[in-house]
């Protein structure tokens, strides 16, 4: 997987990509299984910091 | 007009006390991004103390082109980046600290509650360790949740911008943290 792709999958996660993006992330995660690694790695990765940093951003 | 619109316009006619609903309003969202940026709880109360501040003496040049908390976390940003050169230069000992997170609860086991907390540290130290500019993106999307428009109105950059940064920035907290969560490399 090539920098372009894995920033597009990056920003499939995050849901700020075009129609025609979307398209072409789907496929490939449909073809890639590294891909899929990738954003299953970049989903868990938002959702411990999320949960880290959020925890201690209360104010005191 | 919005509430905000309101707000910034009694102000501007001579009711300070307007300003104070607009504090009231956005300092805990303001404080929950920037403890993020600058890395430490004391730093951020300064910071965004210093934002109203700053926001409050250059109201009258508010257009109204962006939101306002938009045109406040810019001026936060900065704030907060002349805030950290200061620190740099000075080249202080002391690291400030987020608060402990609370004692553990009943159901949490002490070894349980010491290991989320040393996760915790080793994630907003990755954090801290990210680029000026990678750190401010990520905190603005993983924390506040804005979107990459939002994103790019504060920091003025194109959101193409926001988008790269923001990538490198998830690659580099995976390097990171890939021995503390459950990632893979």
């Amino acid at each position: 997987m090539n920098v372009p792709e894995s920033e597009l999958l990056s920003a499939y996660l995050d849901g700020e990509v075009t129609a025609a993006e979307q398209a072409r992330a789907e496929e490939l995660l449909a073809a890639d299984a590294e891909a899929r690694r990738f954003v299953d790695g970049l989903r868990a990765l938002r959702r411990d910091s999320r949960s880290c940093l959020r925890k201690n951003s209360t104010r005191t | 007009m919005n509430e905000d619109a309101q707000l910034i316009d009694r102000t501007l006619a001579g009711q300070s006390a307007a300003f104070g609903y607009l504090v009231e309003k956005y300092q805990e969202r303001l404080y929950n991004t920037v403890v993020h940026v600058v890395g430490n709880a004391e730093d951020a109360k300064d910071v965004v103390q210093e934002a109203f501040v700053q926001a409050f003496l250059k109201l009258a040049s508010f257009r109204g082109a962006s939101a306002f908390y938009t045109w406040l976390y810019r001026i936060a940003l900065n704030v907060a980046a002349t805030h950290r050169r200061r620190r740099r230069a000075m080249c202080s000992a002391e690291q400030a600290r987020l608060g402990d997170g609370g004692p553990p609860t009943a159901s949490q086991s002490p070894s349980r509650h010491i290991e989320q907390e040393e996760c915790r540290r080793q994630v907003r130290r990755a954090i801290g360790r990210l680029d000026e500019d990678y750190r401010a993106v990520l905190v603005l999307r993983e924390i506040d949740g804005c979107c990459y428009e939002t994103i790019a109105e504060i920091l003025e950059v194109p959101v193409g911008t926001v988008r790269s940064r923001l990538h490198r920035a998830r690659l580099q907290l995976r390097e990171e943290l890939k021995e503390v969560l459950a990632v893979e490399p």
